[in-house]
């Protein structure tokens, strides 16, 4: 298997190139997945930290691209499952004082950026997880609304006989949407979280 | 038509039996063609019932074993002189205050349903009962046992303890699922677009001052619109999940595996990946399908394949898949070599050939074609492999085809997945000149994927579909080849490209 500079594993979570992925998959999941298993996870649990983990990083690095100058890009990935793993189990109310650690981690990734990062990468998740499960008729004109594209543009596309049907459609995709995120339970969760 | 704002009206009346005989019709019609109504009504039937059903029936039913438990002591009855029994008893009527009905009527307002709890709160308050307790105990040490004091004390307890916290929970989950506020979707969203009026806008402000839940809910609006158009994070997710699906995470190559299974790993590399081996499950899991690949294939046979592969550089076997693709080794070194000299003749005539009739087609595709060597014969000649493949590969050989066929095809009949037997039956049609049966049977051996000759089978179909003129299909099929990036992908960008410029 070709190995990948932290740098290009950088610019390949960037462009979401599928070998880069592949590889990191390959390289650090099994480890990530051993450290959740002996602190009272299951696989799907080190599936979803793994990928939330790589997620929170593209939005890192979005914001800063010098991520790792400082530190590889092992330790990061590393901490940052770490990090959210703990978040999970504080929320479960597992104890964490008895976590086996066997995950090489660097306490100073865990500033307020992250855990406000963590925490808009929740929710956002958690609304996007709730937009997939719209038909796509209501995906598609929910997210054609959001590129500012004309009502009667919309309407045409979709077929729609007048914009103001294609209007109320879209609120009502809307609410749907809205109503199911306000049932979840993770959402409640993280409302309790934030206060 | 029933607008949203008297949805909740509607379903009220409807389910406490309050509607007219017509009204309940309109009711029911609407519910069949607004989906909005229906989702509204099962969620608030589901409360109402939540509220008759359980939380009701089980206050109705702790209360009342509570006054049976009463009754059967009937010397606390009698004795019912103190203010503890009182309390009880008015404890009691609390069964009929909590008339499904009545709650049903607080239901829709929140603060009645808090002004209600307040009220519960308020007739019990703990701090009373104890002044009153105290008063109590005096009474008993006059009038009766200290038994019959603590066991009192034991149902005021109990009552105050559980079923009174029982009733605030239930009441308080049923706050907790209702609106916490009765400002619209479609206001909240006007009110961020700012197209709301002034005055309705000053309302909604001033609620949030208040109300955290409203404060909450525009976020969510402000919010959302952001988190569905990051379109870049949804497909990074995606394609992870894809990977987390299909692929396996360890850091070992297979030909370490192949190594480790061979026992040909010593010391750095071996403690290196027993480490791995014991804590990665992924990694476990490979090297059984590994294992599981050699006993198909049969341990002895690659022995002696790896015999008869002697004189065969190291280095063109240990590359990347090595042990799935046993067979290619042979050919990669003489035959490979012919075989490309072929495909050189081939593309100097090529052209001209393609554009001729069918006759030249068939010239082209004889010079291309060589019969695929029978290893299986060489494997099978020191293994118990079944005798009828046997016998059908040494026919084979011997290039009488019209026999071997037979005998291939009385293997598939008994066992139809048999891609050794199907691949060899469609290399005989082929030699046979019967090209569309050849087809057929390199299709099943493709589609069934589990074996090990897929990749050869591809490529000979591909040159069945040029010798029955199937152009286009023969590109496709060469397309596939090249994505595929084996071991004839070179072949078949080749034939491709000639197969273009013949057009």
């Amino acid at each position: 298997m070709k190995s990948y500079s932290d740098l290009q594993i950088q610019k390949g979570i960037l462009r979401n190139d599928n070998l880069v992925l592949q590889y990191i998959y390959k390289q650090f999941f099994y480890k990530v997945n051993s450290f959740i298993k002996k602190n009272s996870g299951e696989e799907e649990d080190a599936s979803d930290i793994f990928q939330e983990a790589i997620i929170v990083i593209f939005r890192k690095l979005k914001e800063d691209d010098s991520l790792f100058e400082n530190r590889p890009f092992q330790t990061y990935l590393f901490s940052v499952c770490r990090f959210l793993w703990l978040k999970q189990l504080e929320s479960r109310r597992i104890e964490k004082e008895k976590v086996s650690e066997t995950l090489p981690f660097q306490e100073d990734v865990y500033d307020d950026n992250l855990t406000e990062l963590v925490l808009k990468n929740e929710r956002y998740s958690l609304y996007q997880r709730h937009f997939k499960s719209l038909s796509t008729d209501c995906q598609k004109i929910m997210q054609m609304f959001f590129e500012k594209i004309p009502l009667k543009q919309i309407a045409q596309i979709m077929g729609y006989k007048s914009e103001k049907y294609a209007k109320k459609r879209k609120y009502k995709c809307k609410e749907l949407l809205i109503n199911r995120i306000k049932q979840d339970a993770d959402y409640k969760k993280i409302l309790e979280d934030d206060t | 038509m029933i607008r949203k704002v008297e949805f909740l009206k509607w379903i009220e009346n409807y389910l406490s039996g309050q509607l007219t005989f017509d009204q309940k019709k309109i009711f029911e019609d609407e519910l069949k063609v607004n989906s909005e109504l229906r989702e509204e009504f099962k969620f608030q039937s589901e409360i109402y019932n939540a509220i008759f059903e359980d939380d009701v029936m089980d206050l109705r039913e702790t209360l009342s074993s509570l006054s049976m438990a009463e009754e059967t002591n009937p010397e606390d009855k009698v004795q019912a002189s103190f203010d503890l029994i009182e309390e009880l008893d008015t404890f009691n009527q609390y069964d009929k205050k909590v008339d499904p009905k009545e709650l049903l009527n607080y239901y829709d307002s929140l603060p009645k349903i808090h002004v209600y709890q307040h009220d519960i709160a308020s007739k019990e308050n703990i701090h009373h009962f104890y002044n009153e307790q105290e008063v109590a105990k005096v009474d008993v040490e006059d009038e009766d046992s200290e038994a019959d004091a603590s066991l009192m004390d034991e149902i005021q307890a109990a009552v105050l303890e559980k079923e009174v916290l029982q009733l605030r929970e239930s009441l308080n989950q049923i706050t907790h699922s209702m609106p916490e506020h009765n400002v619209s979707d479609e206001k909240i969203e006007k009110y961020i677009e700012g197209t709301l009026p002034e005055n309705e806008k000053i309302e909604i402000e001033n609620e949030m001052k208040v109300n955290s839940k409203l404060v909450a809910d525009i976020n969510l609006h402000r919010n959302l619109e952001s988190a569905l158009q990051e379109n870049d994070v949804m497909e990074l997710r995606s394609e992870m999940d894809q990977i987390i699906k299909t692929q396996t995470s360890h850091t070992k190559e297979l030909e370490d595996i192949e190594k480790y299974i061979d026992n040909e790993l010593v010391g750095e590399d071996l403690k290196s990946f027993e480490d791995e081996f014991y804590s990665n499950s992924d990694l476990k899991s490979d090297v059984k399908l590994h294992k599981d690949v050699n006993a198909a294939i049969g341990e002895r046979d690659i022995i002696d394949l790896r015999d008869h592969l002697g004189e065969i550089s190291k280095d063109s076997y240990t590359n990347e898949s090595k042990s799935i693709i046993m067979l290619r080794p042979n050919f990669s070194s003489s035959l490979m070599k012919r075989s490309l000299a072929a495909s050189i003749l081939i593309i100097v005539g090529l052209t001209a050939m393609l554009k001729l009739a069918p006759v030249n087609n068939e010239k082209l595709y004889d010079k291309y074609y060589e019969a695929y060597p029978s290893y299986g014969l060489s494997r099978s000649a020191s293994t118990d492999m079944d005798q009828n493949l046997k016998q059908g590969l040494v026919l084979f050989s011997e290039q009488n085809y019209a026999d071997a066929l037979g005998v291939f095809k009385s293997i598939i009949e008994n066992d139809t997945e048999n891609s050794v037997a199907r691949f060899y039956a469609g290399q005989s049609y082929q030699n046979l000149d019967e090209n569309r049966n050849a087809i057929n049977e390199y299709k099943s051996v493709v589609e069934h994927q589990q074996n090990l000759f897929v990749e050869q089978a591809e490529w000979y179909m591909s040159l069945c579909l040029i010798k029955e003129g199937e152009k286009q299909m023969a590109a496709q099929q060469l397309n596939k080849i090249v994505a595929s990036n084996g071991y004839y992908t070179q072949d078949a960008k080749t034939l491709l490209r000639r197969l273009k410029y013949s057009d």
